[in-house]
């Protein structure tokens, strides 16, 4: 009885403090949620977590990682969106968010509920061939797959996720037609390239690399609008160069909740804003070879790239059938 | 018998059920996936539905009598089981309403007692430690983030994890 | 030589000695908790390792990895609640085994055969490392789905009292299995518009219902007809086996740690399947006495060795060729990669000492947990002296956590609490709990490896027959699942 009394005690006490109008004022106050929609040890997984970490300098709470992989990351939406618009709460995204809703998976609608806090970097893709395949240059694959519609095998991750798009839109925007057969995991798909179960090899970057540096992957197109500077890819050509206008990566950003105070807001915009321009995170993003392609963008730019990006999944994944109607 | 065989015929129902949902399943728009999404839980289903028709005709000819004292609430270790199917029932449900500390440290009163536990010293002290450490160990050292509970109780687990 | 030298030089400061004890126990502990897994204990040391030398980051992570594949079994053993996916199949007689009062030989056996398995593949690594990942890629689609069918098989020896029971129990498993949205064209199967089943149903939170709560409910009913007088007396003691002892189980020891080796290499099969696979092959005899699944201590040490040998093997393809061998595998490559390494083929040339580093950290690792771990994990028997209301009330709630720490979400949670009332009746009217689990865990691999194999020859499933390695694979599937039917009936032949 005596706890019960104390505890509600002490509980008036915060109450009375977190509904006072200081809210903003003394923001933050205790550490800051940052729900990571997919699970431990993915690619966005660890950049969330160190880029929480930088963040911890500015904002002087720290940024406690809170992992809610479940159901294609509806559940981390469903999770932020649970949780109270007063800034304790920030959201990593990146594009499966958006296409989750050209989807139409989830009952709660991302772009209308969230606000942007920015765009911090954006994945560039590659793709290959492995280094016994016949196929030499990107205008092999493409003179095959014309002739032979659906016979070349192309990887990804996810059935209706970002790979499939990737493989989907650039076939479209290439007008050829390959199928594409997802994988479990990073490692199934790899050991399918190298050993020849799968004639196109996609991935990002970094991943790339690790292949192409034993010389088991053999790089065919770059899908950016111009060459990488980077010396070991310099005689890969963009997909753009190859007149095929597909430039699709993956990116990383944040949001909050909508309705979060405004002088909340700017408080983390101020710390996010801070992290991305210190040395550490410049060092971070050298190492995980995100600075090549531009990412960065300020909250208004994200919020507008947001309804783009959303037609093109939209347009492709229609044609698909995987949007679902209700 | 009876029992069984109802068991047998609720499970069955599950596996209709399921086959019914399978063969609803989209047809693929890839050509090569010659299965489909369907295809496999159509052969598992099937191959269940065969398995238990054995087994009940097994069961109807064997006749042998199974007790279950969860389900028979006169005897006391079925009114034990059952109670503490409730208890953990509840527990479940308060979790996301007075978050994860008060939740655990009422189930873990009550659970002993409803299996006749009755020694209040040391069950306080149990509960208190265990619901402690569990708290320490999975919310604070390993930053599980342990449900809150809501309004009230939400603002209150702040204090300690 | 020089590296050698180089390379004991980098392992054996006291610096590392210290990280090495640092991550065996932190693996160990996270290992032990249900729903915290080795993936997540790395993840969570990984903050510190950015400020570390890339040798001694790694050697960090690797020792976190073996402690916390040898952690699992400690709750397996216990509360028949596997603390990782890796400890799944060590239940199946760890925990009877525990129940006859021998938990703490149980402990130390688990103990013993970790790190044995964690040397036995340390030492396939360092040896042939190049070589065998080369043939681990000849491990294509076809031949998962040959792997998973060997998995499968287990059943004819877990469930050996009842077949056809046992067969429908794992059709249930695999039917769990397929919920969620299907792995090759992205429908939604049997999730009735739930956004918790669309990622499918774990079988971690399933296990700890159908085996930890179920267990719970049992007991409650029978604790008070049991003398516990004698039968907490019993469970105290705790002795470890004796080297003699556990000499004449010599080929359980192998046979776990080659099966779990080479499952380790193939890129993606981790742990979980290696134990399950040797557990499976182990439990073939069926003279054994005691039987399998009623505590026999064989069906420890070949799961035991198996997924620590996963270990050891799922670094060779990590390193060689830049594929993970396993899920956790895949956690410390990406650490690698922020670390600023590229593992691949490149490495090994460049920077040599890398891999006697990690070699070093694995043996070194292994002796620590042979050394303190037996004696630590016996100790943690003394928890079954509890008053069963309590015991079994701290059961259900390490169950509510873990179950939640998986994903972090309370769906979890209502899973387990189902499974906890199916696996109890399962239980009573003699279905097998064990093949459920084993349906659901390779369920997906089955029907995804099928699939794709069938996508990848536009339709015609004749890669299973064309291909020499899925060939040998599928017959020793089929071997498997028809031995103890043949090996009767050649008995009956005789007699």
């Amino acid at each position: 009885m005596k706890a019960r009394i104390i505890a509600a005690a002490m509980a008036a006490t915060i109450l009375a403090t977190l509904s006072g109008s200081a809210a903003a004022q003394n923001y933050p106050k205790r550490p800051v949620e940052m729900v990571i929609p997919f699970g431990v040890g993915g690619a966005s997984d660890i950049f969330a977590r160190q880029y929480s970490q930088i963040v911890e300098k500015y904002l002087g709470k720290p940024l406690v990682a809170v992992n809610k992989g479940g159901a294609g990351t509806i559940e981390g939406l469903l999770h932020a969106f649970g949780a109270p618009a007063d800034g304790y709460t920030v959201l990593e995204i990146t594009p499966s968010l958006l296409i989750v809703e050209a989807q139409n998976k989830s009952s709660v609608k991302f772009r209308k509920e969230f606000e942007p806090i920015m765009k911090v970097q954006s994945d560039v893709v590659l793709f290959g061939v492995s280094a016994k395949s016949n196929y030499k240059t990107l205008d092999d694959v493409i003179a095959f797959a014309k002739a032979n519609p659906k016979k070349l095998k192309i990887g990804g991750l996810s059935p209706g996720g970002l790979d499939d798009y990737i493989a989907n839109g650039f076939a479209r925007a290439a007008g050829i037609q390959w199928t594409y057969v997802p994988y479990k995991s990073g490692s199934e798909l790899k050991a399918a390239v190298l050993g020849g179960e799968l004639d196109v090899y996609q991935d990002k970057l970094i991943s790339f690399m690790s292949l192409m540096s034993g010389g088991d992957v053999r790089p065919v197109v770059v899908l950016n609008d111009k060459r990488l500077d980077v010396p070991a890819l310099k005689d890969v050509p963009s997909s753009v160069e190859k007149k095929i206008n597909f430039t699709q990566g993956s990116w990383r950003g944040f949001v909050v909740k909508k309705g979060t105070p405004e002088p909340v807001k700017k408080i983390l915009i101020e710390a996010f804003q801070k992290a991305y321009d210190d040395p550490a995170y410049k060092e971070m993003e050298k190492k995980e070879m995100t600075n090549l392609v531009p990412g960065y963008m300020k909250a208004d730019d994200f919020r507008k790239s947001w309804d783009a990006e959303f037609d093109g999944y939209y347009k492709v994944f229609s044609e698909l059938g995987l949007v679902k109607q209700k | 018998m009876a029992i069984e065989i109802a068991f047998n015929i609720l499970i069955g129902l599950g596996v209709l059920f399921y086959l019914a949902q399978a063969i609803q399943l989209p047809a693929t728009d890839n050509p090569a996936d010659v299965l489909g999404a369907g295809g496999f839980p159509i052969v598992i289903g099937i191959i269940a539905l065969i398995g238990l028709a054995m087994i009940t005709i097994h069961t109807i000819k064997e006749k042998r009598k199974v007790d279950i004292p969860m389900l028979n609430l006169r005897s006391i270790d079925g009114r034990m089981v059952f109670i503490n199917v409730l208890v953990l029932a509840a527990y479940v449900g308060l979790l996301d309403v007075v978050g994860f500390v008060l939740a655990t440290f009422a189930y873990l009163v009550a659970a002993p007692l409803s299996m006749g536990y009755r020694k209040p010293v040391v069950l306080a002290v149990f509960s208190s430690i265990t619901t402690a450490v569990m708290t320490v160990v999975f919310g604070i050292v390993f930053y599980v983030p342990l449900p809150r509970g809501v309004e009230f109780f939400r603002d209150l687990s702040y204090l300690i994890y | 030589m020089d590296i050698i030298i180089q390379s004991l030089a980098a392992v054996y400061n006291p610096m590392t000695l210290l990280l090495v004890s640092i991550g065996v126990l932190f693996g160990m502990v996270c290992g032990a908790l249900p729903g915290l897994s080795t993936s997540m204990a790395i993840i969570l040391l990984l903050p510190f390792t950015y400020s570390m030398d890339p040798v001694m980051a790694i050697v960090l992570m690797v020792s976190c990895y073996v402690g916390g594949s040898s952690g699992g079994s400690i709750s397996s053993i216990l509360l028949k609640t596997p603390g990782t996916p890796e400890a799944v199949a060590t239940t199946f007689d760890g925990y009877p085994m525990a129940q006859k009062g021998k938990a703490g030989e149980a402990l130390g056996l688990a103990v013993t055969s970790s790190s044995f398995g964690t040397i036995f593949s340390a030492i396939v690594m360092l040896v042939a490392s190049p070589m065998l990942a080369q043939a681990a890629l000849s491990f294509q689609s076809a031949e998962y789905f040959g792997l998973g069918l060997i998995g499968l098989s287990c059943i004819t020896s877990i469930g050996a009292k009842n077949q056809v029971k046992a067969v429908v129990s794992v059709m249930i498993g695999l039917m769990v299995g397929t919920i969620g949205i299907d792995s090759i064209n992205g429908v939604e199967r049997f999730a009735f518009e739930q956004p918790s089943l669309l990622n499918g149903i774990n079988y971690i939170s399933v296990m700890i219902g159908a085996f930890a709560v179920a267990e719970v409910y049992k007991n409650i009913e029978e604790y008070r007809h049991v003398d516990t007088s004698l039968r907490t007396e019993q469970k105290v003691k705790i002795k470890l086996l004796k080297f003699s002892e556990m000499a004449k189980m010599w080929s359980s020891f192998i046979r776990g740690s080659v099966i779990g080796t080479i499952i380790g290499i193939i890129p993606a099969a981790g742990g979980s399947i290696a134990s399950l696979i040797a557990y499976g092959s182990e439990a073939q005899d069926e003279n054994a006495n005691p039987k399998f699944g009623e505590g026999n201590p064989r069906g420890i040490i070949a799961p035991e060795c198996s997924h620590n040998a996963a270990v050891g093997g799922s670094m060779v393809p990590t390193l060689t060729l830049g594929i993970p061998g396993s899920p956790v595998a895949a956690v410390i490559m990406a650490a690698f990669l922020i670390i600023g390494i590229t593992p691949g083929p490149m490495l090994l040339r460049e920077q040599p000492i890398m891999l006697n580093a990690i070699f070093l950290a694995l043996i070194t690792a292994a002796l620590l947990l042979f050394v303190g771990g037996r004696f630590v994990t016996s100790q943690f028997g003394h928890i079954l002296k509890l008053p069963y209301p309590l015991l079994g009330s701290l059961i259900v709630t390490l169950g509510v956590v873990g179950a939640y720490s998986l994903k972090n979400s309370f769906y979890d949670v209502l899973i387990m609490f189902t499974f906890g009332l199916v696996g109890y009746f399962f239980d009573k009217f003699k279905y097998s709990n064990a093949a459920v689990i084993l349906g659901l865990i390779l369920g997906e691999i089955i029907e995804n490896s099928l699939r794709k194999q069938i996508i990848i020859g536009d339709g015609s499933g004749m890669g299973f027959f064309t291909r020499p390695v899925s060939v040998l694979v599928l017959t020793v599937a089929a071997l498997t699942f028809l031995w103890p039917m043949m090996s009767k009936k050649l008995k009956k032949g005789k007699a």
